[in-house]
Parts: structure tokens; sequence; C-alpha cells
């Protein structure tokens, strides 16, 4: 019964929630055509490749999606659905049109608020108290297709870009699952069983490979400002893909990796003004309140805060904030 | 065996045999070493919760307290994680 409905699906995935899409489905009742991920060598990691290649299933390089000739091996393979999973090639229009019952990519945002990279980060940053995971209809367009499924939830005070990211893996997973069995329902009965919600355009932001005001931290802003982008910048102890912000004293370069709120207001200094140290950080001025600067990076790697900034130093401003979003 | 003894193996038999990940030892810093990414990480986390049944909440988890298998033992006893039925031969995996 449940073989006569199975699927067959061919992943483009990499990252971690490639490889828990490739055990999902390993383990599930549809059938995996292929997998494409990209080649590793000589990685110490788990790779999609390495884990495709382990389990025998038939496996290309990533790249094969910019390749219209791939179309053919698409329809040779009899696929039903391509699911895209935190890969970031663009597929070819007739690789897409190649798929039986349509292509789908889990994003992880809202759409159409958080279109693009990084968008985790940038949810954090602006301030979000919600975020989402959204598996949707791939389209030549980036990010733009009719929407499945998405699966809302809490941004919490102590989520940072890393926690963020994974909890969009988390909620993801069961949204890829169920649109698997919609639409082996779908086809099954032929009635249409997959949602599919257009999106309003209106309200699309689009986020590049940018950090926010280009990596640099900008003192001058409210102290939540401040602190939402160190929180959203943070992956530690992994590489951020924004890095840290910067700031600069006296032609010193710092990353900002980890700070605190104070809820205390700042009288007559300038943002960026060094203050007093705490039992935890050392206190730097932000346009309204203080905050607590605790961990630094420099070139001697990650050290605390107290050990490299002084009471009376001056953090230099950045230059204006530029969102990059269209 | 002690109950920590056997998650502390059945931890190492998952990142090794599961994970085909290059583990030494229980005391190996995963991160210092560079088995364990980001993204590999996260995979960890989901295995973690399959195989001990609980969840972790991500938005509390400091990573630095997660870096050894000693570690990850603790935090899974510590957290309402239960010893799966293991079998014999990943019960001695672990060496």
């Amino acid at each position: 019964m449940i073989k006569r409905q199975a699927l067959r699906v061919l992943l483009v995935a990499e990252e971690s929630a490639g490889l828990q899409t490739l055990k999902m489905l390993r383990e599930g009742p549809h059938e995996l055509a292929g997998v494409l991920a990209s080649p590793d060598h000589e990685s110490k990691m788990t790779t999609v490749w390495h884990a495709a290649k382990k389990a025998d299933v038939p496996v290309w390089p990533a790249q094969s999606v910019r390749d219209d000739d791939f179309a053919l091996k698409v329809d040779e393979l009899a696929v039903d659905v391509l699911l895209n999973v935190h890969s970031l090639y663009l597929i070819r229009g007739s690789i897409l049109e190649a798929c039986r019952m349509g292509a789908y990519n889990l994003h992880p945002g809202p759409l159409p608020h958080y279109a693009g990279l990084n968008v985790p980060s940038w949810a954090i940053y602006s301030g979000e108290a919600l975020h989402a995971v959204t598996l949707h209809e791939m389209t030549p367009d980036i990010d733009a297709g009719t929407i499945a499924y998405e699966s809302w939830f809490p941004i919490e005070d102590r989520d940072n870009g890393f926690t963020l990211m994974a909890k969009c893996i988390r909620a993801g997973l069961p949204l890829v699952q169920q649109l698997l069995d919609a639409a082996a329902q779908e086809r099954a009965s032929g009635i249409p069983s997959v949602p599919r919600i257009a999106q309003d355009f209106s309200k699309r932001r689009y986020f590049g490979r940018q950090a926010p005001n280009s990596g640099q931290m900008n003192w001058n802003q409210p102290a939540r400002t401040v602190l939402n982008h160190v929180r959203a910048s943070d992956y530690s102890p992994f590489a951020s893909p924004w890095g840290a912000p910067r700031t600069i004293r006296q032609g010193d370069d710092f990353g900002v990796i980890k700070t605190a709120a104070t809820g205390q207001d700042v009288d007559d200094v300038a943002p960026g003004f060094v203050g007093a140290k705490t039992s935890h950080g050392i206190l730097v001025a932000c346009q309204d309140q203080w905050v607590e600067v605790r961990k630094l990076k420099t070139e001697q790697g990650v050290v605390d805060a107290r050990t490299v900034l002084s009471s009376g130093d001056q953090l230099q401003e950045s230059p204006a904030a530029t969102v990059h979003s269209r | 065996m002690s109950e920590s003894a056997i998650v502390q193996q059945r931890i190492f038999t998952l990142l090794t045999q599961e994970m085909q990940l290059p583990v030494s030892d229980p005391a190996a810093d995963l991160i210092d070493d560079g088995v364990l990414d980001s993204l590999v990480f996260v995979d960890l986390i989901a295995r973690l919760e399959e195989t001990f049944g609980f969840e972790i909440d991500l938005s509390e988890l400091e990573i630095d307290e997660f870096r050894t298998v000693e570690q990850i033992a603790g935090y899974v006893a510590a957290n309402g994680g239960t010893v799966p039925l293991e079998s014999p031969q990943n019960a001695s995996a672990a060496g």
C-alpha cells in the first residue's frame, strides 16, 4: 500500500539539514532516486556527499544543477519531487521542470519577508520575536515560489545565529515529511493536496551575503540593536557566516563576540566610550544605555574583554548602517 | 557498568560508527580537534535526542560545555536522557 504511493525523490542538499533529510528519506517509505551534493574527499566531517556514498545512493556533484543536460538525467530517473535542502546552487529551470510533481526548497526563514542568505541572523538583528522555516516551490527566482508549508517558533533572548539556525533545521524536517505525504496522496487521488500559497512580493525583502554595517559595530545605536547585532553574528565556538562585528580602538581592531544588557542609561559620554569593569566584562556606551562587553576576538584568539579594554578608551564608531535588502 | 559509562559508550559509538567521525578518546575536544563544526553539531543534537529520547533546549545550550564525549554524556544524564537498549556489539564498540 505504502510502496504503491512511494515517490521518487531527488535530494540536492548540504550541511546538517541535508544530512538529516538524507537520513529521513532513507528510513522512510519513499524512493531516493539520488543525491546531489558538494564532493568532499578530505573533510574530517560527515558530509551529505560522504553519507550518500556510504549508503550506496547514486550521487552527483551539486554543480550539476547548473547544467541543462542534467534535466535529461532527472527525466531518466523519473523524479517526482526534487528537494533542495540548504544547497546554495541555483538550479536550472529545465531541471525544475523535469520533476513530475515539482521542486521544493527548505528555507530557514519566513517568506516573503526574509528571502536570501543568513536570514536567521537577520531576524535576530532586526529584533524579531518570531521566526519561521518555510518549504516552498522552487522557481528560477530565488525563494519566490508558492509556499507549501511553514512552521513558526519564538526567538528567545538567549538565541544567537547558531541556535536559531539549528531551530530552523529542527522545525523544517517535519515539513519535508508533510510535503512528501501530501504529494503522495495527491498523486494517488488526483486531488490537489499540497498547499500552493502565492507570496505577496510587495512584502519581499531579500538579504545578500554581506553582514549589517559591512560587519562593523556601530555603537551609535540603541543598546538593543548593538546586542542584537552581536548575538545575530554569534555562532561561537564555530565560524560565523558574518564574522564578529568589528570595532576599533586607536588602530587596534577587535571582534565583539559576547555582550550582555545592563539596563543602565548613559549620561554625557559618547557612544563607544569604555566605562567601568564589572564582574563579567566591561561597560561600553551605546546611544541610550551601557552594554557589558564580555568577550572580544583579537589576534591572540577569544579573550576576556577586560584584558584588552580600559576605562576611558574610546571605541570608534563604524560607518552608517547599510542594510542590504531589495 | 554504571549508567554514566553506558551513556558515554553509546555517544562514542554514535560519533564514531553512525556519524563516522574520528574521535580519539572521550576526553578529546571535538571542536578544537576539528571533528565537529556547526553543521555536524546540529546533526549530533538531533541524533542525541533520538537516541536518548529527550529534547535539547537549543536556546539554553552552552556549547562550551558540550565539547567532549564526557561532557555530552554528563549533559544527557543531567537533562533526562534515558539509556537506550543496546546491542552487545554496540555496547563494546567504545573499547
